[in-house]
């Protein structure tokens, strides 16, 4: 019986801490991303995920011909500068913000309708005195107008 | 004694965690996560699905030169027919790019009505707060500013989307998404019958092959959700006709920066074009998807 109220303990403990991590991830990226899209219109969609130094997130987004875009994306500082790279729908190499100082956003256009991938890596850094990773919030938003 | 206690305890942390969570709005910039959280995160890949929104498809489709047609839309009188959790869901995304339609092409009276139904469907779904009297009012101030309308309806999408995560319930969200993928493919293909002239349409139409994907790959990422499979069997039916749809080859595509402005236009990297045959059979697929969710 014992086990059973720990393990349900423990459960919700986890579920909830998870929840609310997310919760935090959203309420950043509302707050520190999104106004960085102005004068774009957001497309009403966050796309975060929590990161620690050296992972690698992607992004699979379609973007049609005739809409101007902004491509924002944004990290909490504790994981460092995002590096971002966007793949056309032939996976050439098309933008990275590494040759860019880091930007935070890019402004395009495309030609043909066409879906892009787009790669969130977070630089390896020194871990933190205790050992554990750092982890943060990433946020990649997407603002268009015509 | 003691089980009341555990019990207790347990309410407890589920009760300061809510209440952590809603803490959110007072954070500082530079907050980091509580890395306990996170310490058995998988180190796998993370890939994501997203979709254009039902506003982008909506400026598209009025670019086409396409008029407004109001009879193609759902009715805001059938909001009371959706009871159930996946009803209500999809029918949230209908109704949303029926919101983004009515309001691309300045029918204000009407978008008002579909704001209207968004706001119930939204609260039957305890979606509460991202559609409130305020945004109904912010509506009302800005009628005749066709872009703050749709920086209102941006932001009722990410409302609720975030409100969705926020509460796990992130196969509703994909099943809004969803619907409102399915109601602007409605459109289109609705204008295209009416108008086999507009060629614009139908390129258009044929370009959502890559957004169908996307929406599979994201539905299937939520397919834990026990709304899901049912939507999913239509959809791939329905992809499998698009599958058919080939791109015109064309040359390695070129990437043009102008550096003045800042701005780079990508090449194109080919074509999507439609036969008559597919466009009937997409029309007649996407229809009855969209009857079985409305009806």
């Amino acid at each position: 019986m014992k086990s059973i109220y720990k393990v349900l303990l423990l459960s919700s403990i986890f579920i909830l801490t998870i929840n609310s991590v997310q919760a935090q991830c959203n309420q950043y990226a509302k707050r520190n991303c999104m106004p960085e899209l102005n004068p774009f219109t957001h497309n009403g969609q966050l796309n975060i995920v929590q990161m620690s130094p050296g992972e690698e997130a992607e992004l699979e987004i379609p973007f049609y011909s005739g809409m101007s875009y902004k491509l924002l994306v944004c990290a909490q500082e504790v994981i460092g500068k995002a590096q971002f790279q966007v793949y056309d729908s032939k996976n050439k190499i098309v933008y990275d913000n590494k040759d860019h100082d880091f930007a935070k956003s890019w402004e395009f256009e495309v030609s043909s309708t066409q879906k892009m991938k787009i790669v969130v890596i977070i630089p390896q850094g020194p871990k933190a005195s205790n050992g554990i990773s750092k982890v943060g919030c990433a946020a990649v938003l997407v603002g268009f107008k015509q | 004694m003691k089980l009341s206690f555990k019990l207790n305890l347990i309410i407890a942390v589920a009760v300061s965690s809510l209440l952590f969570s809603c803490k959110g709005n007072s954070k500082s910039d530079t907050d980091e996560v509580d890395p306990t959280a996170v310490e058995n995160q998988s180190k796998a890949a993370k890939v994501f699905y997203a979709i254009p929104s039902p506003s982008e498809l909506s400026a598209i489709i009025k670019a086409t030169g396409a008029n407004f047609n109001k009879s193609i839309l759902n009715p805001p009188a059938n909001q009371s027919k959706y009871t159930s959790i996946i009803q209500m869901s999809m029918n949230l995304g209908v109704y949303g790019a029926d919101l983004s339609y009515t309001s691309t092409f300045d029918q204000t009276q009407e978008a008002m009505a579909y704001m209207g139904v968004c706001k119930k469907l939204a609260d039957g779904l305890g979606i509460t707060g991202a559609i409130n009297e305020n945004t109904v009012k912010r509506m009302e101030k800005n009628l005749n500013n066709k872009d703050s309308l749709l920086s209102i309806i941006s932001d009722t999408y990410l409302e609720t989307d975030v409100y969705l995560k926020n509460n796990d319930r992130a196969g509703v969200s994909a099943l809004v998404v969803a619907g409102g993928w399915i109601e602007g493919l409605y459109i289109s293909t609705s204008i295209a019958e009416q108008n086999a002239k507009n060629e614009a349409i139908i390129k258009r139409i044929a370009e959502q092959k890559l957004i169908l994907e996307n929406l599979i790959g994201l539905l299937e990422s939520n397919e834990a959700d026990e709304n899901i499979p049912e939507i999913m069997t239509d959809l791939k039916a329905l992809k499998g006709v698009f599958d058919n749809i080939k791109m015109t080859e064309v040359p390695e595509a070129e990437v043009k920066t102008d550096t003045v402005n800042k701005k780079t236009v990508i090449g194109s990297n080919g074509e999507l074009s439609l036969s008559p045959e597919q466009l009937k059979d997409i029309s007649t697929r996407i229809t009855a998807i969209r009857n079985k969710i409305v009806n």
